[in-house]
This record gives structure tokens, sequence and C-alpha cells, in this order.
């Protein structure tokens, strides 16, 4: 009981120091913020087709934004520990690499949830498409969608971040990973749209939440090993 | 039980030999000093010697223990490196305090209010570490090393870029070190500082260790030349 | 000692004889004996190859993870060159499941590329392989790339069933086991079985050459250490 007390408040201190970090130097959510912003608007621009057909295609430009925004804090939650060479203190602590994982996971889906917040309003302003209006539907897709994302993005970042040349690297190597998320969550966005919210938007909902649980498994088991040297 | 013991150790980056053979033992309050010149190897020894990387060849045992792996043994080691492993947004009493958290000490915020006193730092513990000028953030890094009462204490270039206050203070925590029993090891340029700390000079030399006897200039005695088995080879032989 | 184990002597040329008459006479097979099929014609030969190549690629990437998994539990550094060669096998294979793919789709249904689910799936694997090998060539210590490529090829080799159901979610139009004449069975049979036979083998002298410039690095280092030679 003590031990998982004990891990239970290093987490808490490891996501609360970053959530620190962050509200302090502001390093990545604003960068975050506007990338996603500036793709989505982007996309947009470039597609510009009449709102009804709009609305079927950019489902999936919602969800590529919010993957080419989240990149950034995934990849800043990594890069930042380098800076004083606090990554080396972090594997000299006592601390479990689960417990790591499982920190900078939550720190992860937290920025991730701050995107699909500014992006989610943004793009149904832009695509007038009715998603609020089925707004436990569509929160819930969203957090699958993050959880998804944070769960494989944690453990391709930590990897990415031992190397030389780490910034491009874990866009690189998650967006295949990733794939089948963004192919999920664009689908079941549509399906959302179209107003249906029965049989496959819940096979959507289950395809999502497996591959979080499968890459949250692997990362709590593999992420020991990314931390030696 | 000898706190600190390299046998053999080798260390190569990509075919290029850094260290090789270095035998060292650093008993309970014995400081051993570190000298060579600039790139000689001092900082990869030490890190080894911390655990944070793996060496090619031979090993290091921490209490008779070959893997740092076991959270109780991470526990003895404090290393103050020349990165400080501080966060400079967060202000110098957090760091202590996250600190304090990872290891999992008793009434941490006791234990970080007397260790900042004692660096004094207390005028400036609500600043981000990242305002604080040098020697203060060198004060905040020892403090932070052995914060956890370590066993076995490692610095490298501890005194480099403090003024003549702040290298008292550390001397004196050298000594307050060795009289609480631990094991000592520290880098530095300066010869004559090497011989009033400790008790022992090493001089690394084309990537050997040479022991010499404090106070004498050049290097008294080579180790005897063995060689080292790469780790593949071992299991080869074995 | 071990070297003399690893060179495996004069048998190496009469390996490769084997293997060469071995496609030959797949080749042949496929291209003689299989019956022309009726409405696409010559085109439908390709099938016989596509199969096997699709079936390896898929395959290579689980040996991949499988030797990922050996590395990371067993901590042994020799598992790495059994897991680059059947990354780099599968990789091969996924490459050519793509073109023969292609080819046969532009012949079948007028286009070279749709998004269909197998077509799309087997895209996503190989910009999986195409990751794996960037990561590889981006890190310079062996005990690091074999250790962060293992984790990778075990991430990548889970990913392949939620891949393939979210694919085969959308509509798909690929051909699954249709009808076939017993002969074009057997053809089909005996190109997969020799294929499979054959990128095995690719996957055994891979490992070998890489076992073998494994043992020349840690020579090197051998002698850097015990004479201070560099070389």
């Amino acid at each position: 009981m003590n031990a998982v007390y004990f891990h239970l408040g290093q987490w808490w201190f490891l996501v609360r120091k970053d959530l620190q970090r962050e509200y302090r130097s502001r390093a990545a959510w604003p960068s975050m913020a506007l990338l996603g912003l500036l793709m989505l608007m982007a996309i947009e621009m470039q597609l510009d087709l009449p709102a009804a057909l709009s609305r079927q295609v950019a489902g999936g430009m919602l969800w590529l934004a919010i993957f080419f925004g989240g990149a950034v804090p995934i990849e800043r939650s990594f890069s930042s520990e380098q800076a004083d060479g606090c990554w080396d203190a972090l594997r000299m602590y006592p601390v479990e690499g689960a417990t790591l994982y499982l920190a900078k996971f939550a720190f992860n889906f937290i920025s991730l949830a701050i995107l699909s917040c500014v992006l989610l309003p943004m793009y149904v302003v832009l695509t007038d498409a009715p998603l609020l209006k089925q707004w436990p539907a569509t929160s819930l897709l969203a957090m699958l969608t993050c959880a998804s994302l944070a769960a494989a993005g944690t453990l391709v970042g930590a990897i990415a971040n031992s190397l030389r040349s780490r910034g491009n690297l874990v866009v690189l190597l998650l967006l295949p990973l990733a794939l089948p998320v963004l192919l999920g969550a664009s689908d079941a966005t549509a399906s959302l749209l179209r107003g249906d919210t029965g049989d496959m938007f819940g096979r959507w909902l289950q395809l999502l939440a497996a591959f979080s649980l499968i890459n949250l498994t692997a990362g709590v088991l593999l992420f020991d090993f990314v931390l030696e040297r | 039980m000898i706190p600190l013991e390299a046998r053999q150790l080798g260390v190569a980056y990509n075919q290029r030999l850094v260290l090789r053979s270095v035998d060292l033992q650093i008993g309970p309050g014995e400081a051993v000093a570190l000298i060579g010149t600039n790139g000689v190897g001092k900082t990869t020894l030490l890190h080894c010697l911390a655990g944070l990387q793996p060496c090619t060849a031979g090993e290091v045992r921490w209490f008779g223990e070959s893997s740092l792996g076991q959270a109780n043994a991470n526990r003895s080691v404090g290393l103050i490196a020349h990165q400080r492993f501080l966060y400079p947004e967060l202000t110098p009493r957090e760091n202590l305090l996250f600190a304090a958290r990872m290891y999992g000490l008793a009434s941490p915020q006791k234990k970080v209010a007397t260790s900042l006193r004692y660096a004094g730092l207390d005028e400036w513990q609500h600043q981000p570490t990242a305002t604080l000028s040098h020697g203060l953030r060198q004060r905040l890094a020892v403090s932070r090393g052995l914060l956890h009462a370590p066993r076995i204490a490692l610095f490298d270039e501890p005194f480099s870029g403090l003024d003549e206050n702040s290298r008292q203070w550390m001397s004196q925590i050298l000594h307050e070190l060795r009289s609480r029993e631990t094991a000592v090891c520290f880098t530095t340029h300066d010869q004559n500082r090497a011989d009033s700390l400790a008790d022992r000079v090493l001089e690394i030399v084309a990537g050997r260790l040479s022991e010499r006897e404090s106070g004498q200039s050049g290097p008294s005695s080579m180790h005897a030349f063995r060689p080292g088995l790469h780790p593949h080879n071992e299991r080869a032989a074995a | 000692m071990e070297l003399q184990k690893l060179k495996c002597g004069r048998l190496e040329p009469l390996g490769g004889i084997l293997f060469a008459a071995l496609l030959a006479g797949v080749g042949f097979l496929i291209l003689r004996v299989a019956p022309a099929e009726k409405t696409m014609g010559e085109v439908q030969r390709i099938v016989y190859v596509h199969v096997a190549v699709a079936t390896f690629g898929m395959f290579g990437m689980l040996l991949a993870a499988a030797a990922g998994l050996a590395l990371l539990v067993r901590r042994d550094q020799g598992w790495d060159h059994w897991g680059r060669a059947a990354a780099e096998v599968g990789w091969l294979c996924s490459t050519l499941t793509l073109i023969t793919g292609s080819l046969w789709a532009h012949e079948a249904w007028n286009t070279w590329w749709t998004w269909e689910p197998r077509l799309t799936s087997s895209l996503i694997l190989w910009t999986i392989y195409a990751g794996y090998f960037l990561l590889r060539s981006s890190i310079d210590n062996d005990r690091q790339q074999a250790r962060v490529c293992a984790i990778l090829a075990i991430v990548g080799a889970l990913d392949i069933p939620i891949i393939t159901m979210a694919t085969r979610w959308f509509r798909g139009m690929h051909p699954v086991s249709p009808e076939m004449d017993p002969t074009m069975r057997g053809v089909l049979l005996a190109s997969m079985v020799s294929l499979t036979c054959f990128f095995a083998y690719l996957l055994v002298r891979r490992s070998v050459q890489l076992q073998m410039g494994h043992r020349i690095r840690a020579l090197r280092q051998r002698l850097l250490f015990e004479q201070g030679v560099r070389m």
C-alpha cells in the first residue's frame, strides 16, 4: 500500500512539475494552438467547398490539425528535459519507467485536450458543422482520440528524444502509427455529422479505446527500456 | 563493503578509446581527486561511476551491487555535474522539493528549508532558478545532489566559477561529507586544492588512471597494464 | 572458433544455386503451367507473386517485433541482427507488394491506386517500415539502436491488427480468395511455399552478414583496448 502511495505521489509531482513549467514558460501550448489553427485554416481555405460538401470531407482535416498541433507539446515534453541535463537526473531518481511514462502521458493528454477545446469551436465556425449540438458524443470522441494520440505519442516522443536530430522525427514516426486513429476519428466525425451515432460510431469508439489501451500497456511495460542507455 | 569500486573499466566512443583498464576503489570517508587536462575523460569516468553511462568494458560496483537498478542503490549516489539538473522555470525551493519527492524523503518541507538555509539561498528561494547567478545555481545544484544524504558523492569541477566565499563553503561541504563517512570523488584542475582536500590524487593520462602521492608534481606509479574484456567476449568465454 | 561456425564454408554457393533453381522453377510454373485467367488474362499471373510477398511483408514486422522482444527480455544483442534482417526483408516484400498490387490494379480496376482497405493497410505498413529504418539510421550507438528499434518494431506490430480493422471498416473491393482452377491453386501454393523459403533464406543470410559485421567491430574494439591500435 505504501509503495502505491509512493508511486502515485511521484506521478502527481511529475505531472505538476510539467504543468508548472509550461504555465511559466509558455513554451509549447501557444505554438501548439497556433499551429493547429493555421493548419485548419490553410486546409479549409484550400478546399473552399460549399458548406454541405466541406462538412463531409473536412472531418478528417480537424483531426489532422490536432495531430500536427499536438506533436508540438509531445516533442516539447521530452526535449525540455534535456535543458540542464534533467533527463539524466530523472534516470537517477528511484522513479519507475511506468510512473514516468504515465506522468508524461497525462501531460500530453492534457495538452491535446486543450488543443481540441481550441480547435473544435474554430472548426464549427469555419464549416458550420453541427458538432456542438451533439456535444456528449463529440467530447467522448475527442477524448478517446486525444488519449490514443497521447499514448502512442509519449512512447514515440521518448524514443525520438534520445536521438541527435529529434525535432521532426516525432511526426515521422508517429504519423504512420497513428493513421488508423486519424482514419477512425474522421470517419466517426463524418457519421456524427450525418446525425448517425449508431453502430458504426460505436465501433470506431471501441477501436480508439482499444488503440489507447494497447499503447498504454506497451508504454508502461517498455518505458524502462527507453530510459536505459 | 566498499562503497564505490571500478574494475577494469573501459569506455570507447565509436572506436575512439576514452578510458581503459581503470581500477578504482573509494572507501567510506575517503576523498579522491581526479585531475587531468581537458577532454581526457574525467567527466566520462564520473558519469560511469554515477551509473549514468554504461561502460564498454569492466564494471562498476556500488556497495557490492553491480546494478544501480534497485531504487535502494539509486538513493545512495549523489552526482553534482556540469549540467546542474535544475529546472530553470522552477524556484530553488520548488526544485529541491521536487527532488525530495522523487527520492521519497520523509518530511520534505523541513529538509528543503534546512538545505536552503545551509546553502545561503533563503533570500532567493522564491525566484525562478533561471534568474540566479552562476554561483548561486551551483550552490543549489550541490544542495539538490546531496539532499538525500547519499553515501557516495561525486562532484564534477565543484570549484569552477565560484567566488572565494563559495569555495570556502564548498570545501567545508567536502570536509563534512568525509566526517559523515561518505565516499567522495571530485574532479578539478586546481592542483593545490586537490592536494589539500583529497586523501588521494589520481591523474588520468591517455585514458589510464595513475595514482600520485599528495604534493608530488609528476605521476609516480603507473598501473600495470591488463587487457580489458569486451562484454561480448566475456559472454562468449563463459 | 565462432568465426569458423559462421563461415558456412563451401556450402554457401550451393545455397545460392539451389534457390536460383527454385525461383526459376516457380517462374516456369507461373508463366507456363498455370492457365490464363478468363477475364483478366495474362495479368492475373502477378497474383502468384503478389500473395506471397504480401504475406511475408506483414510477417517481417511480426518477426522483427518478436526478435525485439527477445532482445529486450534476454538482453542479448545477437537478436538485433535477426530483427534488423527481418525488417529489411519485410520492407523489401512490402515494397514488392505495393508494386505488384499497383500493376495488377491498373489492369483489373483500371487505376494505379485506390483507397481500398488492403491497399491502405499495406501502404501504412510500408510507412512504418520506413520510419523504422529512418530511426535506425539516425543512431550511431549500436546498443541504443538495437534497443530503440526493438521498441518501435513491437509498437508497429501491435498496430497491425488495429490497422487491419480500421481499414476494413471502410467498404472494400479487394478479391478475397475467389474460386480457382485446381492447377492455379497448386501453382499459388507452390509459389507461396518456395518464395517464403527464399525470403527466409535471405533473412538468414542477411542476419549472418550483420552478425559478422558486428563481430569485426567487436574485434577492432578489443584490439583498441589491448594495444591501443586504431584501425
